[in-house]
């Protein structure tokens, strides 16, 4: 088992493709968060829709949403998710997959090795994340003359569930690519869907006024998870986010998705011939 | 490292069968493959062979029948890269990857040192690209590359799918030295290929399938003996006549000698001398082995034996 870990890590860092992508998401969360940090102390921040500003005020709950800005517009959550997905289809589209299940026959120790490797590289991208996030908005409030707050617990709290949060959407991936397996439908499908199917979602809910089914989405769940502390202070109704009352449980309930996904398509992965 | 026994090395392929929906890839399909040998797996492409290959590696689950390495399923050897190499296509590499690093990741899983990685490379002769992207490897440099992964781990059993494919000459004369040189150290060698003459030179057995069956089984040096021999008489249709009841077909020639499908010189004699017929020559034809090749697979995929071939197409164990 220890051989079969050791080879799914070596495997993950001997080709470009995690470093590439951790550039390029690290790129665009630095730049999103110096967006969000932008925002702070002036009107652009308000929410047409209900009216509040969320960045009205400098406070823990803006600076948590500044730090995980990327996560919580649902644009960065991609590229983790992306991740996993390449990983595993990888194998399938050159092939390799075959060398894989010759030098460790037993499946499903070639599967949790690769769920071990799909953790680590999880935690590898939400510090990258992190660093980035953190360095772009404290640039920018600090130039602005707002605090940072990097000193707050909290704040170093929702970064910590920020590496669950990576992790779960790394899994997210790799789940539904061993389901899937074509690369590029499968790509296109788990982006598409999280992206452009989540904004839709999004809209059709708020319409429909059913903030108990938008709870449930995967986006919406991760920005549950990371924000602890209003950063209305109270000012706008909670009632109406469509965040779970407890960030451990839109927590759970995103695990449990990403176990869904990676325990049907194990299970698949262990029983379909490799020709 | 660690050897692993695979009892003698024996493999044994017995009532193996794969469906696939309506397609029956391999049917009822039974062959040994002794250690200390090299085996020649043959057939034309799609007669079924990479289809058993994979089953025999636990890639594919068979539909009915065993295929076992040692008296063992490939998934029950406990670190099967030191017991089995195997090579099944050229292209299984990531482009992006280098080639060392690919042999590494293997290396990995069953805890060989990174040392013996440098040493299949030089081995192979892939030192100076071992540290460039697998993708810019010529189709001969990632045979090699295969054939070193098949060797990582030292092991006792060699399979190999198509290890000619897109070799130049002087690439199919070093597999063949390579050949020669794993399985003179006792080793079991199955390499598979849809060209007769590519393995013609370097295996001892050979096991040929069509549409996945079993068409013939045996050491080679026995297929190059299922000779005809060529008669020639006065009266070649008395002897045609006269050679039927021992069951020995015979074609006439244009010169007007005859062949007959029979490598025993004496029974043709005394079957001329008793039907009165005065034998003029009689000498044994060395069959080439590609057209019987042909005619074997041909004749499968026909049907019934087609009328040139010199051979039985029954399957029988020679």
């Amino acid at each position: 088992m220890g051989g079969a870990i050791v080879s799914e890590i070596r495997k993950v860092f001997t080709t470009r493709l995690w470093w590439a992508m951790l550039l390029g998401m690290a790129v665009l969360a630095g730049l999103i968060a110096l967006g969000f940090a932008a925002l702070v102390g002036t009107e652009f921040g308000e929410d047409p829709s209900t009216g509040v500003n969320p960045f009205a005020t400098m406070n823990v709950g803006v600076a948590q949403l500044i730090y995980n800005a990327g996560l919580i517009q649902n644009f960065t959550t991609l590229f983790p998710l992306a991740l996993g997905v390449l990983l595993i289809t990888g194998e399938y589209r050159h092939q390799t997959i075959t060398a894989t299940f010759l030098s460790t026959p037993r499946r499903w120790v070639v599967l949790v090795s690769k769920s071990v490797a799909v953790v680590l590289i999880g935690v590898v991208y939400a510090v990258g994340h992190a660093a980035a996030s953190v360095a772009g908005g404290a640039a920018m409030l600090a130039g602005k003359g707002h605090p940072t707050l990097l000193d707050d617990p909290e704040v170093w709290r929702s970064l910590g569930i920020g590496v669950l949060a990576f992790v779960v959407w790394t899994m997210l991936g790799f789940g539904f690519g061993m389901l899937v397996r074509n690369q590029v439908a499968a790509v296109l499908i788990a982006v598409g869907a999280s992206l452009i199917g989540q904004i839709a979602l999004n809209i059709i809910f708020a319409i429909a006024d059913w903030t108990w089914a938008a709870k449930w989405l995967p986006g919406n769940l991760t920005g549950g998870m990371l924000i602890t502390v209003d950063p209305t202070g109270g000012a706008g109704d909670p009632a109406a986010q469509p965040y779970f009352e407890h960030w451990w449980l839109s927590a759970i309930i995103l695990v449990g998705y990403a176990a869904v996904l990676a325990v049907a398509g194990s299970a698949l992965t262990a029983r379909r011939d490799v020709t | 490292m660690t050897t692993t026994e695979v009892g003698g090395g024996r493999i044994e392929v017995e009532r193996l069968t794969k469906r696939f929906g309506d397609l029956t890839a391999v049917d009822d399909l039974t062959f040994t493959v002794e250690p200390g040998r090299i085996t020649g797996f043959l057939g034309p492409n799609g007669a079924g062979k990479t289809t058993t290959l994979r089953m025999l590696l636990g890639l594919v689950r068979p539909t009915s029948g065993t295929a076992t390495i040692g008296g063992r399923q490939y998934h029950d050897i406990p670190s099967p890269l030191a017991a089995v190499g195997s090579a099944l296509e050229a292209t299984n590499f990531h482009p992006g990857r280098t080639g060392r690093d690919h042999l590494k990741v293997m290396a990995d899983t069953t805890h060989i040192d990174h040392r013996r990685v440098d040493e299949m490379l030089e081995q192979v002769g892939l030192a100076d690209a071992a540290r460039k992207r697998a993708g810019g490897y010529s189709m001969g440099m990632r045979q090699r590359l295969g054939l070193a992964a098949a060797m990582l781990g030292d092991p006792q059993v060699l399979i190999l799918d198509e290890p000619a494919n897109g070799l130049d000459p002087e690439g199919i004369r070093w597999l063949r030295g390579f050949l020669r040189h794993v399985s003179s150290q006792g080793k079991t060698v199955l390499v598979s290929s849809h060209m007769l003459q590519e393995v013609e030179q370097t295996v001892d057995d050979i096991v040929i399938i069509a549409q996945g069956r079993l068409v013939k089984h045996g050491a080679m040096s026995d297929l190059h003996g299922t000779g005809s021999s060529l008669v020639r008489t006065t009266d070649a249709e008395a002897l045609m006549a006269a050679l039927r009841p021992v069951d020995v077909a015979a074609s006439l020639q244009p010169d007007g000698s005859l062949l007959a499908s029979s490598a025993d010189l004496q029974l043709i004699g005394d079957v001329a001398l008793g039907a009165g017929l005065p034998v003029h020559e009689l000498r044994l034809v060395s069959t080439d082995l590609e057209s019987l090749f042909f005619s074997l697979t041909e004749g499968q995929e026909l049907g019934q034996g087609a009328e040139a071939s010199p051979a039985p197409t029954d399957g029988t164990e020679l």
